[in-house]
């Protein structure tokens, strides 16, 4: 027989048992949405514990206090350990406390930034442009999605969309940056838009980025005079940041206790003991999302089996179910493999109809889901109660993971799907016509 | 030259390590233009005998020839397109697909003769309807029919590749008295149109119908004169 002639039969009986083609495609769509979904959890939380790490405020220890006579020993000590990777001086932040960028602002939004210093070992991964080299002097790395707001925000206003400006849109063009060390001092420079970095990947980061010399240049220019004296370092790996901790401990340049008063007693950069804090509970979440993604992990393997064992018997019921339908082809004068070949195209072409069905009602949920989630934001429960608000700031949370889904994982899974569905239907239906007493 | 010749025939199963013997040593010739009728008490192995002869069981030994040709030199897919062009069955559960309309059953063997296009095949099942009496009920299912419409819708897509064989196991053992003269005179009415139509049936009524009554017993094939 041709296979014009067995693609139409298949599809003729397709069209003639709607009810038949229910008992495969019900239990195969809905396996396939709980798969899809666990696999875009575990695939978010993966991704998200990677931009967790990326980020390199998390891996920023501050407030490493020396004086002049220690100096030079604390910075040779703090250079012998490898996991550091660019060691400031608190002080050289001074300059860059308040800027402002004329070329930043929109009508959402002020041109407030807060710019951070990059050596070229902790200088981000750039998606278009280049990273920053040892000769830059007057470049910027800017983020792919840029907040310039003076208006702090979390979760009881987050960001819409409309205020972000797109950082490729600046990319190899000057931008002139404002800045206001003190109430006294206000200058302008120039700065080219070297590279953009992706700010997903960064763990939501707004940072623009210039090369430490150029701070270093900058505070020179204003003639600061710290009345401070702490060192900043940059560790390679958030995972190492207990290590570097322990390094610095041991090396007696500062004690972890002593590391969190002296943070706090920092002054002048007021972020400095939370990042050092968000990095230790970042840490914990990180590890407390390596256990939630285990467990997902093995209830995936779970679903795995029951997609299995379903597909298994529900291709029985239904195979059985057309027994004596089989046999009249094969008393008629079709050929054991014509058989095969139709009810093989046929079970293949529901399974196509199941998968497709299935990311279809996969991406209307998934909408569904996030649209529900930007209305609740939406809602203004400053004035409701406590236990709402803390509901609120949770959503705030899940919702700022990046929502990825691996399409590797969907096109293996409709292959294993369509394979598993041929051979298990070639292998119950020789059964079925090899067995002559089946039905006479 | 007849139609069906079969020499020396014999079948057995085996179960739980016991051999069951069904048929013993089958010689037997049927002729086109004539009808059998064969009887036997149930398990004699007259189903046995008529899936042997419409090639979708075999003999443990002997042979079995249609149209002079081996049956056991022939390959699968050379006994399914025999199948088709030579045999139409027809049995006692009508084995209608439930899902497909009366034109649609009677369609379906003749999507795999390539001697049918689409044009063809419509103008044969309407052939078919109107020779049933089902003109009224081609777009129907089977479930919307009774017994003896649904038996006639068999019969008709039995006939859809103009079989020379016709192969009928209980085709009334489901039917009243009047749909079962019904069907014996449509079978007849094949037989006496050149075809070689063999039923198996318990109704004593076939006697009237067979042109040669055979009995099937103890696994033997014995001739009963009308
Ligand atoms: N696949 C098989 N394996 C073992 N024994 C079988 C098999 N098929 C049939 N038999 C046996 O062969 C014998 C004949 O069966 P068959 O169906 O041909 O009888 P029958 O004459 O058609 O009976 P009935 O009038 O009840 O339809 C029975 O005893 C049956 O149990
Ligand atoms: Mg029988």
């Amino acid at each position: 027989m041709t296979f014009n002639k067995i693609l139409d039969i298949s599809i003729k009986r397709i069209k003639q048992n709607r009810k038949r083609n229910l008992i495969l495609i019900v239990p195969l769509c809905f396996l396939l949405i709980i798969l899809f979904s666990i696999n875009m959890i575990i695939y978010s939380v993966s991704s998200q514990i990677e931009n967790i790490q990326n980020s390199i405020e998390l891996r920023t220890i501050n407030g490493i206090s020396y004086n002049q006579q220690n100096y030079n020993q604390i910075l040779e000590n703090l250079q012998s350990i490898d996991h550091i990777q660019m060691i400031a001086d608190q002080y050289e932040q001074k300059v860059i406390a308040v800027e402002t960028c004329e070329n930043l602002k929109n009508s959402f939004t002020d041109g407030y930034i807060k710019i951070k210093p990059i050596n070229t070992k902790t200088c981000p991964e750039v998606i278009s442009g280049r990273k920053i080299s040892e000769t830059d002097r007057y470049v910027i790395i800017l983020p792919s999605k840029i907040y310039a707001n003076s208006n702090f925000r979390d979760y009881t206003n987050p960001i819409s969309e409309n205020e972000y400006i797109n950082g490729e849109t600046l990319l190899n063009k000057k931008i002139s940056i404002k800045f206001t060390p003190d109430n006294t001092n206000s200058f302008e420079k120039e700065f080219l838009v070297v590279g953009i970095y992706d700010s997903q990947k960064y763990n939501n980061t707004k940072t623009p980025y210039v090369p430490i010399q150029v701070i270093r240049e900058l505070n020179k220019e204003i003639n600061y005079i710290p009345n401070y004296f702490q060192l900043q370092i940059t560790v390679d790996n958030i995972s190492n940041v207990e290590e570097t901790l322990r390094l610095l401990d041991e090396k007696n340049i500062i004690s972890k206790n002593n590391l969190e008063k002296e943070a706090e007693n920092t002054l002048a950069n007021n972020i400095s003991k939370t990042e050092y804090n968000i990095s230790q509970s970042l840490n914990l979440s990180i590890e407390t999302m390596e256990i939630i993604k285990k467990l997902i992990i093995f209830l995936f393997i779970i679903s795995l089996i029951i997609l299995l064992f379903v597909l298994l018997t529900t291709n029985i019921n239904k195979s059985y179910l057309q027994t004596s339908e089989l046999w009249i082809l094969k008393v008629e004068g079709y050929t054991n493999k014509d058989i095969q070949k139709i009810t093989i195209i046929e079970n293949i072409f529901l399974c196509i109809i199941g998968i497709l069905i299935s990311i279809i009602i996969f991406i209307l949920l998934h909408y569904i889901i996030n649209f529900a989630i930007e209305n609740i934001l939406q809602i203004d429960t400053l004035n409701l109660n406590l236990k709402l608000n803390e509901i609120k700031e949770q959503i705030y949370y899940f919702s700022q993971i990046p929502q990825k889904i691996n399409p590797i994982f969907i096109i293996i899974l409709s292959i294993c799907v369509i394979i598993i569905e041929a051979i298990n239907t070639f292998i119950i239906n020789h059964r079925i016509l090899r067995n002559k007493n089946s039905i006479f | 030259m007849s139609k069906i010749k079969i020499v020396n025939g014999y079948k057995e199963y085996i179960k739980n390590k016991e051999k069951i013997e069904v048929l013993k040593n089958i010689n037997f010739k049927f002729e086109l233009g004539k009808l059998y009728g064969i009887t036997g008490a149930s398990g004699s192995g007259k189903t046995t005998l008529l899936n042997i002869i419409g090639t979708i069981d075999k003999f443990s030994k002997g042979t079995l020839f249609i149209d002079e040709i081996d049956i056991s030199s022939l390959s699968d897919s050379q006994k399914a397109n025999l199948r088709m062009k030579n045999i139409g069955f027809i049995f006692q559960s009508f084995y209608l697909n439930k899902n497909l309309t009366i034109e649609e059953n009677i369609m379906q063997p003749m999507y795999i003769n390539e001697n049918y296009d689409k044009i063809r095949r419509k103008k044969r099942t309407e052939e078919l309807i109107n020779l049933m009496g089902l003109d009224k009920r081609k777009k129907h299912l089977p479930k919307e029919l009774s017994g003896g419409e649904q038996q006639r819708v068999a019969i008709a897509r039995a006939l859809a590749n103009k079989p020379q064989i016709i192969l009928a196991d209980e085709p009334t053992g489901n039917l009243d008295e009047k749909n079962q003269k019904n069907i014996f005179e449509i079978l007849k009415q094949l037989s006496k149109n050149n075809k070689c139509v063999i039923i198996v049936s318990h109704s004593e009524k076939i006697k009237n119908y067979a042109d040669i009554m055979l009995n099937l017993e103890e696994g033997i094939l014995k001739t009963n004169d009308v």
